[in-house]
């Protein structure tokens, strides 16, 4: 990878050509504000809160930060008055379609957005769409058991056909990166479930100390892929010699 | 056609079947053309060519008789040429097809299916007929005597001839030719295909590429990729291949919505001889160039015909789109370069190598070269596909080539580019019809439906049903598209019941800026067009509807009411006969007849009851002393 000089702001920054606008913005202290994007999975580019002004001379073009690669001597702005009413438009919409939900009142707030003058009927969806529990489950996890269903104003998080899971292995991945805390995961000495996709999982626990370990599925999954022994989940990480 | 076809090994063998199909054939031989298509067939037109064929077999004459794709002019549909004379028969039924029958025999015209022009004169051939007279038949004109499933009739018209000499060709060549021809995408964009030709040749050079046809056409009220796909579905396969030489690919995908069997099947059909004849698969001609093309059928989503998200589709994953940083001519169908374009777009590419870039370029104007399909639809007396040379008037397609407004409305404005297009007023009737043009004038060229609406039409209405479609239409991947849209919508919708607030234009023109410039893909881009066409043309008629809670147009339900002028009225009851729900009455002078053997004395002679009244207009169109008023 060669280097490049791009602009931000009017400051030069040094940059890797191809890398994502949003990964310099961070590593050079600028804000610029997300909701759907996650250091472990790819830029999906969404949310659109992370909009900045591409600047071209005689025009200039909104771009997502997250998802575009730079090349040298490229220009941009992330805090034009075009960009700041943009994402307090946008953030206007989510924040209508989520308007009880902390996490995104609270962005709403640090970007300018009047809370309490939103100008959209109010619906209180605790998912935001983001897509990160989908995108967890098929690029890190790998076990694709859940997806987006419907489209447009219908569009949703879903099993497949609203019903059981059957690919999901309990991992919580889906349950642990939910940015607004909408995927619950319950638990207890025996059981986890997963209301949201249905399902219901047994637990391991370890044969030595007793402890609860995970479910006894997602032990089953790591136990293949990584080729270990049958008897390697046995006992839990504290008691193996 | 059951015999497998004999495969052709060179550019030699190519043209002696050619040579050995004309010589079969007298040209000379009286030909009925039946026109067929998805249209045609809607009017019994495969009725009719089963009657005159019986017919013809048992007069035992030597009569041809043909089963083509669609000739445009659907508003007279079903339509039958007589060649050679060229006798032109409109609304043909199938008991007309023993006058057809004799009038091929007897040379003479069959005097009551000829067009019959506004002075009242019999019209003979279609070149004479005022639809057709204006158009530039580039590729529409083979519809009118090629069966879309005989490949002996495309290449007796003189189809993939352009193969040879394209084959022969440097690839690099091809391209400059297509660039020098200046063809634009026809899908909507415009974007100059030679310079994606270019960029998918320069791409990740050693791996794969693909040529893709984009047949998801979505848009309502067009349909001209059909009638090309389904009547001359050779021509984009020829395209294809030129296309898929020029830039080295060997493999291609034909993306088609199932919603159109017609073409998927010819398209098939088409595919099925190619691959017999040796002009798709290993070698073609001898050239050592391998090709094939496989049909992806889809599922009917108006996003899929999106380049990212038809190629996600094809992929076999949701039809989403993703973001465009970078090229699908890069990175495209499985992160390959892939060169995407329409149908008609490949269409015209076969012209351009057989007649040069030179020719191509002397039809149209300066930025926008060759002809364009329009489908012309709506309050328009014409209905068809048009096809000109780019630069034409807006005023010559709708008054000239589609006869004007029925009924002898006024014209008010005329949508162009689909759903997401514009809708411009007749203070823009003169604007010279292509790309940049359109764009400046804040629609856009889009695929090429072109929606005529009259006087009696709601412009915000109007917007409110395209903002309907495509909040509907949205995948709903990204939060300005989804959720604006769909605000959009609740916005236009309050305003068209009558519950519009100061500040809802201004609030719309916000809106539609974000939506605009920070949507995903381009379904959400030009989403705000038809509000922000109509605001800009029409804001008079968003004011009334805000303001005075009024409809200028009377088409809004919740602002208009039915009564009935006391004076006008001479008490036939023709309103009360056809009124679903009783709300037209007619009580003191209707003793003699009462509505269901019920009289009510409390109400006045000849009422409408605001409270049943559903605003079906019904009375207003059966009344004919104009005694109902809508206000």
């Amino acid at each position: 990878m060669s280097k490049v000089t791009i602009t931000i702001d009017g400051k030069k920054v040094q940059a890797e050509a191809e890398e994502s606008l949003l990964d310099i913005c961070r590593r050079e202290f600028i804000p610029v504000p997300t909701l759907c994007d996650h250091h472990d999975l790819k830029p999906y580019g969404v949310c659109r809160l992370c909009i900045v002004e591409w600047d071209r001379g005689d025009w200039s073009k909104i771009v997502t930060s997250c998802n575009f690669p730079v090349k040298d001597g490229q220009v941009f702005k992330t805090n034009s008055d075009k960009v700041l009413r943009q994402r307090r438009m946008i953030m206007e919409l989510t924040l209508a379609r989520s308007s009880h939900t902390p996490e995104i009142i609270d962005v709403a707030k640090r970007i300018g957005v009047e809370v309490d003058k939103v100008r959209f009927p109010k619906k209180d969806e605790g998912c935001t769409l983001c897509g990160m529990c989908i995108r967890a489950c098929s690029e890190v996890v790998e076990a694709n058991a859940i997806s987006f269903a419907g489209r447009g104003p219908t569009r949703k998080i879903s099993s497949p056909f609203f019903d059981e899971a059957g690919d999901c292995i309990g991992c919580g991945s889906c349950s642990y990166i939910c940015p607004t805390n909408y995927i619950k995961m319950e638990e207890d000495e025996n059981y986890r479930t997963f209301p949201e996709w249905k399902v219901k999982f047994e637990m391991a626990h370890c044969k030595k100390c007793g402890q609860k370990i995970a479910p006894k599925k997602q032990l089953e999954f790591i136990r293949k892929k990584a080729n270990l022994p049958a008897d390697w989940f046995d006992v839990c990480i504290n008691c193996r010699p | 056609m059951v015999a497998k076809l004999a495969k052709l090994n060179n550019f030699a063998d190519l043209d002696s079947l050619r040579k050995s199909i004309l010589k079969d054939r007298d040209a000379n031989a009286t030909t009925i053309v039946v026109a067929g298509g998805t249209c045609g067939e809607a009017r019994e037109s495969n009725k009719i060519f089963d009657a005159i064929s019986e017919l013809a077999k048992k007069e035992n004459a030597k009569l041809t008789v043909k089963y083509t794709g669609c000739h445009g002019f659907c508003q007279r549909e079903p339509i039958v040429i007589i060649e050679p004379m060229g006798f032109w028969y409109q609304m043909v039924k199938p008991s007309d097809a023993k006058d057809i029958v004799a009038s091929a025999l007897s040379g003479k015209p069959a005097e009551h299916l000829l067009f019959t022009d506004d002075a009242g004169n019999k019209i003979l051939k279609e070149n004479e007929i005022p639809f057709y007279r204006k158009q530039n038949k580039l590729l529409l004109s083979a519809n009118k005597l090629t069966d879309p499933v005989s490949v002996e009739d495309y290449l007796a018209a003189g189809g993939y001839a352009s193969l040879p000499k394209a084959l022969a060709m440097k690839p690099e060549a091809i391209v400059d030719e297509v660039k020098k021809a200046g063809l634009r995408g026809r899908g909507g964009g415009g974007f100059l295909t030679a310079r994606k030709w270019e960029t998918v040749r320069k791409a990740q050079p050693g791996e794969t590429r693909y040529v893709i046809c984009n047949a998801d056409e979505g848009d309502p009220g067009a349909y001209m990729d059909r009638s090309l796909l389904e009547g001359n579905p050779h021509s984009v396969l020829e395209g294809m291949i030129v296309g898929a030489y020029a830039i080295g690919a060997n493999e291609g995908y034909i993306y088609v919505r199932n919603e159109y069997p017609l073409a998927v099947k010819n398209a098939r059909i088409a595919l099925k001889q190619a691959r017999e004849l040796g002009l798709l698969g290993k070698n073609i001609l001898g050239s050592g160039f391998d090709f094939d093309i496989t049909i992806c059928r889809g599922g009917g989503a108006f996003v899929c015909g999106e380049s990212t998200a038809l190629m996600a589709s094809l992929e076999g994953k949701i039809g989403e789109p993703r973001a465009k940083y970078i090229h699908t001519a890069e990175q495209g169908l499985w992160n390959k370069p892939s060169c995407l374009n329409n149908v008609e777009t490949w269409a015209n590419v076969p012209h351009i190598i057989n007649k040069g870039s030179d020719w191509f370029a002397s039809i149209g104007t300066a930025g926008s070269k060759g002809t364009k399909i329009f489908s012309l639809v709506g309050k328009i007396n014409n209905t068809g596909l048009v096809e000109v040379p780019m630069g034409v008037k807006l005023r010559e397609i709708i008054f000239d080539i589609g006869g004007g407004i029925p009924d002898g409305k006024k014209f008010k404005a005329v949508q162009t580019g689909g759903p997401s297009g514009g809708c411009l007023p007749e203070s823009q009737l003169d604007l010279h019809v292509d790309f940049d043009e359109l764009t400046k004038a804040g629609s856009m060229m889009g695929s090429g439906g072109l929606i005529v609406m009259d006087e009696d039409t709601c412009m915000v209405d109007v917007a409110r049903y395209f903002t309907e479609f495509l909040t509907e239409e949205s995948c709903g991947k990204c939060v300005p598209c989804r959720e604006g849209v769909a605000h959009m919508l609740w916005i236009l919708n309050r305003i068209t019941n009558g519950e519009g607030r100061e500040g809802d234009i201004e609030l719309l023109e916000e809106m539609a800026e974000t939506i605009f410039d920070s949507s995903l893909c381009a379904l959400g881009g030009t989403a705000p067009n038809p509000v922000l066409s109509t605001i800009k043309y029409f804001r008079d008629e968003y004011e009334a509807h805000i303001k005075e809670k009024r409809c200028p147009a009377k088409v809004c339900k919740k602002l208009i009411t039915y009564s009935v002028i006391d004076k006008n009225c001479t008490g036939c009851m023709a309103c009360t006969r056809v009124c679903p729900t009783e709300a037209a009455v007619a009580t003191e002078k209707q003793a003699t007849a009462p509505i269901k053997g019920k009289t009510n004395p409390k109400l006045k002679m000849h009422q409408i009851i605001d409270k049943k009244c559903i605003r079906c207009n019904l009375c207003f169109e059966n009344c004919k002393y104009d005694a109902i008023k809508v206000k």
